[in-house]
């Protein structure tokens, strides 16, 4: 009984949470509102409203969401070949202190070097077509490669010696005790990293301006002054950029329940 | 998949004239020790005298300063460390399995099988909760489990049953004691009642740095 009072309280907290939150937001939307009225200049601000009108309208045409399937698989294809690099990089380098010591600069660089030099320079060496895949790759790797390399190095150095004592080795160790201890950093990782990629990758298309991406029409509202596309796209982009972080956190954890699960 | 009992092959294990520092901390100061294989030796002494030392350096986790650990070429190790060196995010079953690497699924249901009634027989619950979240007892229990299913013929325990009350520790001897009972056992303990678990054990004692049978 006081179990259901206690779950009723819960519940009670995170709704009147969500109520304020909402609250906040419809206040600043207001506020955006009234400001672009009281502006009443298109080019500079428009409401929300207009942009959201704007949006069903562009969600209607196949090129909408032919660009948005596209500028998602090229940033989505380098994002998972940075966690695929990143994991195997930070395996090795855990390995081998050499490797550590040599990918310690690179892995520097690419996290220091500001995300538009690295697009004008891959720009000079692939196709604009794959430029965003690139630098997704290269705003991805380093996060997934500190993040995962750090969980090896804090994996319990007693349970390395149980395993030790009882011959576990190669590949089962790293099945059984590195990907058990490593998980919850490589997770954090890939949630890190899934935003900065997608940002940035769109960032890259603004400048690359490969054909049918979000980079081009954002592009593209600029020359022509159209800021209800802008905005619009603007909206667009973190609306896949919320959903897709949604999407991976569920699927982790989902993944990670049933890891632990086994029997 | 029995729990490894082996007659035959060097099973051998002892030490020469050991001496182990840990900074000005003399521990070892020349030891001999010579453990009969496929028998239940029970290592006495006080608190810090050097039991843990003796069973780390017979694991071939520390190296002596000077003599000689000497371990067979057929002893397969299990241990039950002081601590319980659980992986926190793995279910009871998955890290009682842990020493087994991977299994076919035939073997898998087989040790499976074996390893609930285990479990059953030693008060804990079979469910799908990492270990994380079982209590000090139940951690210990599994790590206890983990030791004596291994297919292993050579165990070390070092203080297994600290901390648990009475009525667990018969459960969990009533189990463990026939599964061990054909294996080379070294039993770390500063408790004498724990000498009754076993049938004719060799008993050692480690003080001022030396081990000797009483």
């Amino acid at each position: 009984m006081a179990r259901a009072g206690e779950r009723g309280t819960e519940k009670d907290g995170r709704l009147r949470t969500w109520a304020a939150r909402l609250a906040c937001v419809a206040f600043w939307l207001v506020v955006w509102e009234f400001g672009a009225r009281a502006i009443d200049a298109r080019i500079i601000l428009v409401g929300p409203l207009e942009v959201l009108a704007r949006l069903a309208e562009l969600a209607t045409t196949g090129e909408f969401w032919a660009s948005v399937g596209v500028s998602l698989g090229r940033i989505g294809v380098g994002f998972l070949a940075a966690v695929v690099a990143g994991t195997a990089l930070a395996a090795l380098a855990s390995r081998a202190t050499v490797v550590r010591e040599l990918l310690a600069p690179v892995m520097g660089a690419m996290k220091a070097v500001p995300v538009a030099s690295f697009v004008i320079l891959v720009l000079l060496w692939v196709s604009s077509s794959y430029l965003s895949m690139v630098i997704a790759l290269v705003m991805a790797l380093p996060v997934v490669y500190a993040n995962v390399l750090e969980g090896i190095s804090q994996t319990d150095p007693k349970l390395l010696e149980m395993c030790d004592v009882f011959g576990v080795r190669g590949w089962d160790r790293v099945r059984l005790v590195y990907a058990s201890e490593v998980l919850p950093y490589f997770r954090v990782a890939v949630t890190l990293a899934l935003g900065l990629s997608w940002k940035a990758g769109i960032a890259a298309e603004v400048i690359g301006l490969p054909d049918f991406t979000i980079g081009e029409h954002l592009y593209d509202a600029k020359v022509y002054l159209d800021t209800p596309d802008l905005f619009a796209w603007t909206v667009a982009i973190v609306a896949v950029s919320v959903a897709l972080e949604a999407l991976v956190k569920r699927v982790m954890g989902r993944l990670m329940e049933r890891w632990e699960a086994r029997p | 998949m029995s729990a490894g009992s082996q007659t035959g092959g060097d099973l051998a294990l002892a030490l020469r004239d050991v001496e182990k520092d840990y900074g000005a901390v003399r521990v070892l100061e020349g030891a001999s020790a010579n453990f009969e294989p496929l028998r239940p030796h029970v290592i006495m002494g006080p608190s810090g005298a050097g039991k843990t030392t003796l069973l780390r350096l017979l694991a071939g986790l520390e190296r002596p300063d000077a003599g000689e650990v000497m371990r067979g070429a057929d002893v397969r190790l299990g241990m039950t460390f002081q601590e319980d060196r659980l992986c926190e995010n793995l279910t009871a079953t998955a890290n009682i399995r842990l020493p087994h690497g991977y299994l076919p699924d035939e073997l898998l249901e087989r040790f499976l099988a074996e390893e609930r009634a285990a479990m059953e027989a030693c008060g804990l619950p079979v469910d799908a909760r990492p270990v994380r979240e079982l209590s000090g007892g139940q951690r210990r229990r599994v790590a206890i489990l983990r030791c004596v299913l291994a297919d292993a013929n050579t165990l070390l325990f070092d203080e297994p049953l600290k901390g648990m009350d009475e009525k667990t520790v018969d459960a969990v001897m009533a189990f463990v004691g026939p599964l061990v009972a054909e294996r080379t056992v070294l039993w770390a303990t500063h408790d004498e009642r724990e000498l009754a678990f076993f049938e004719n054990p060799v008993l050692w004692r480690v003080e001022d740095g030396h081990v000797s049978t009483c």
